[in-house]
């Protein structure tokens, strides 16, 4: 007998493969169509996802900062105009802001001694509404009831409110707020009335403060001398004991004109004359002449500003506004009314940072179209696979090996999962730009964030690549460990 | 190892080489009480260079002989040599070798590949075997000439005839130059006239070529091109004749001599 002279057979490159998967998927085009729109589906939910996600968060924090902008001046205005309440005094020690803290300083005649006390109650304090904060809702009304942290602190300097308070709180089995019942005892009834006391004292000379640059600027108001002479303003502040660094005063006039502008236009609407000539203007019944309509329709064109004016004339009640002013406030309003309802409440800023911003339940729902969308492929290939029984047994006959079959579905669903990659990522690009446009119209940020958003068209689409082999690992299994005496099987 | 004598059918004047061999074939389907024998101890011998026929009735084991003889399914039980090479000891790529380059397949329903041209279905296992494209071509086109389908290599399946694309098969069956065709009831799916004009083909490739060819079949009319019948019942080889001993026990059979 001959010794056994079998030979291995050859291993073929993938370029075959791919050509037959080509192949096998255009003489199916249909299906393979369906498979692709699948893919495409899916491709397109989480480019349209993540696209969505960078193009918003960076609108929102763009939008933000324009509004935080806005309140910095309005909050400067205000502390030349009145003293902050002691909740804001306390929050600038907490935070250790140092210009503020300097001010109080000087104004309350506090020496070195003081201010570290100060500084201690008010660390002390921090710590005390981050515990209470860290309780649950539900725990925070029982122990609190309906009163803020500052409020439960007054509270808790009676001994028997107290007492009550840290029975809840071992029912509650957390820890002691500040750590021992002495510490909160010690809190409540020295530190904390002794640091009212201090807060007390900053307010008197900040009052005192505003009181002086008042007077050095009477008899007209501060917004008025602002508007005129911004630079004298900067110099009685100094001289009043106001610490001004960071104060743009010639932005902090203009800001103050703009408010006062507005407030003159909103006041026209008190003069019945004025609002009959307006709803005449307006074609609305006198009732529906407001603020928002009056706004909106000074905004909409300079025509209807100088109309505007042209009414304040001839009512003699008001001197006319300047249209183009007039025209420019409006529409700044309105603008920064819309961006106020686009973003009401500061935003996580940090969030951007992880995974395109993407919240939990959004990654959940990607997580299940995923899931959905292998599922329905690997369907598909498996149907595929079935009906190619003959098929895949013959090609065994002729010399394909088992790898060779494997590799040719794994290809065939590369293929579709690129074609339904390319498709979705683009549809999903589409969708997410419809959506933002619709959502944020002309503040939405897509130059900035281009990079960002094509990283995450091209994540969409390797995703969808990977999902479809994924799919296809299963079925092409199947097909490789099929036997090649299926060929002879008549059906 | 000694090889057992062919079986005592054999005319010791048709010994020749041998290039099919089984022995004690067994397979078993099943197991204990419930296992059911398709094959039980089959030695059979099949020469180079022979038309042999193999006949049987449904469930005689007669596919599961020709899967076996074919490389297609192992054995229970016994040993399968092709060309003196013991199937049963090759691993899955030198199976994939053997198949593609000494057996040629030949199904009932010519299992063409639908989405690929006559030339593309005659190339594949030329692929397989790593031919080059522009030599896969070329060998391509011979072999559609040699069963007269040169001028219609570019039609696909579903444009030709149940002949046509059995003739495809044909040639794609004999695509690396096999020593061996299995053909499985080829002629099955066929009418009268085309079923001759395959039989006739394949009759002319084992003139021509030198070919073992073996195949299955119900056709009475291949009695009379093939050197040898081998019959199958019950598992078992109950029977192998040669044509010339079957036309003195039966006379004239079908329509022509």
């Amino acid at each position: 007998m001959k010794e056994i002279v079998a030979k291995d057979q050859v291993d073929l490159g993938s370029a075959r493969c791919v050509q037959l998967a080509f192949a096998g998927m255009v003489f199916r085009l249909f299906r393979s169509l369906i498979t692709v729109a699948i893919l495409g589906m899916a491709v397109a939910f989480l480019a349209h996802m993540l696209a969505y996600s960078v193009m918003s968060g960076e609108s929102v924090r763009r939008i933000w900062l324009e509004l935080e902008a806005d309140r910095t001046l309005g909050v400067q205005l205000r502390r030349l105009e009145s003293p902050d309440p002691a909740a804001t005094i306390l929050t600038h020690w907490q935070r250790r802001d140092d210009s503020r803290m300097a001010e109080h300083r000087a104004w309350a005649g506090l020496n070195e001694a003081d201010a570290a006390e100060i500084q201690r109650i008010a660390d002390a304090v921090r710590v005390f509404e981050r515990t209470i904060h860290s309780f649950s809702p539900r725990q925070r009304a029982i122990l609190a009831g309906d009163r803020g942290t500052l409020e439960l602190l007054n509270a808790l300097a009676d001994a028997s409110t107290r007492e009550a308070f840290l029975e809840r709180n071992r029912q509650l089995e957390r820890t002691v707020p500040l750590g021992s019942a002495e510490a909160l005892t010690r809190l409540a009834e020295e530190d904390w009335p002794a640091l009212q006391k201090s807060l007390a004292r900053v307010r008197a000379g900040h009052l005192r403060a505003t009181g002086t640059l008042e007077a050095s600027l009477s008899p007209q108001t501060l917004g008025e001398t602002l508007i005129a002479t911004p630079g004298r303003v900067e110099e009685l502040a100094a001289a009043a004991g106001f610490d001004l660094q960071g104060m743009d005063f010639p932005r902090l006039a203009a800001f103050a004109g703009d408010a006062r502008l507005q407030r003159r236009i909103e006041e026209t609407l008190g003069s019945m004359v004025i609002r009959r000539a307006l709803s005449r203007s307006l074609n609305v019944p006198v009732a529906d002449v407001h603020n928002l309509r009056l706004l909106t329709w000074l905004a909409d064109s300079p025509g209807h500003a100088e109309e505007f004016d042209a009414l304040l004339a001839e009512a003699e009640a008001f001197e006319p506004l300047g249209a183009a002013d007039v025209h420019r406030v409006a529409a700044r309003a309105l603008h920064v009314r819309r961006l106020q309802r686009l973003v009401p409440e500061a935003p996580d800023l940090d969030a951007a940072d992880s995974l395109f911003g993407l919240d939990t339940s959004a990654r959940w729902l990607i997580l299940l179209a995923f899931l959905v969308c292998v599922i329905g492929v690997a369907n598909a290939m498996l149907m595929s696979v079935t009906e190619r029984f003959t098929e895949i047994a013959t090609m065994k006959c002729l010399g394909a090996m088992d790898k060779f079959i494997m590799l040719m579905f794994v290809f065939e669903a590369a293929i579709q999962g690129l074609l339904g990659g390319i498709f979705g990522a683009v549809l999903g690009l589409v969708l997410a730009w419809i959506r933002g446009a619709s959502e944020f119209g002309n503040t939405l940020a897509v130059a900035p964030v281009l990079g960002a958003v094509l990283i995450a068209a091209l994540s969409a689409l390797g995703i969808g690549i990977l999902l479809a082999v994924l799919a296809a690992v299963g079925p092409s299994l199947v097909a490789a460990r099929l036997a090649p005496m299926e060929a002879m099987r008549v059906e | 190892m000694t090889v057992p004598q062919p079986s005592p059918q054999t005319d010791p004047a048709e010994r020749r080489a041998v290039i099919v061999r089984t022995l004690n074939l067994e397979k078993v389907y099943g197991s204990g009480d419930a296992a059911t024998y398709a094959l039980n101890g089959v030695d059979s011998a099949i020469y180079r260079g022979e038309l042999i026929a193999i006949m049987g009735p449904s469930g005689s084991g007669k596919s599961t002989y020709f899967n076996m003889i074919g490389a297609l399914d192992a054995p229970t039980k016994g040993r399968i040599l092709i060309d003196e090479v013991d199937v049963a000891q090759l691993s899955a790529a030198e199976l994939a070798f053997l198949r593609c380059r000494k057996i040629g397949y030949i199904f009932q329903s010519y299992n063409l590949i639908r989405y690929m041209t006559a030339l593309e279905n005659v190339t594949v296992p030329m692929t397989f075997s790593g031919t080059s494209p522009e030599e896969a071509h070329r060998r391509g086109m011979e072999l559609l000439d040699l069963v007269g389908l040169g001028e219609r290599w570019q039609h696909r399946p579903i444009e030709m005839s149940g002949g046509q694309q059995q003739r495809v098969a044909i040639a794609r069956s004999l695509a690396n130059q096999p020593q061996i065709l299995l053909a499985d009831e080829p002629t099955a799916n066929l009418d009268l006239k085309t079923g001759e004009e395959i039989l006739g083909i394949l009759r002319r490739i084992n003139e021509e070529r030198g070919v073992t060819v073996i195949c299955s079949t119900h056709d009475h009319r291949l009695l009379h091109l093939c050197h040898r019948i081998m019959w199958i019942r019950d598992g078992k080889v109950e029977r192998v004749e040669r044509r010339e001993d079957l036309r003195i026990k039966t006379g004239k059979i079908g329509g022509e001599s």
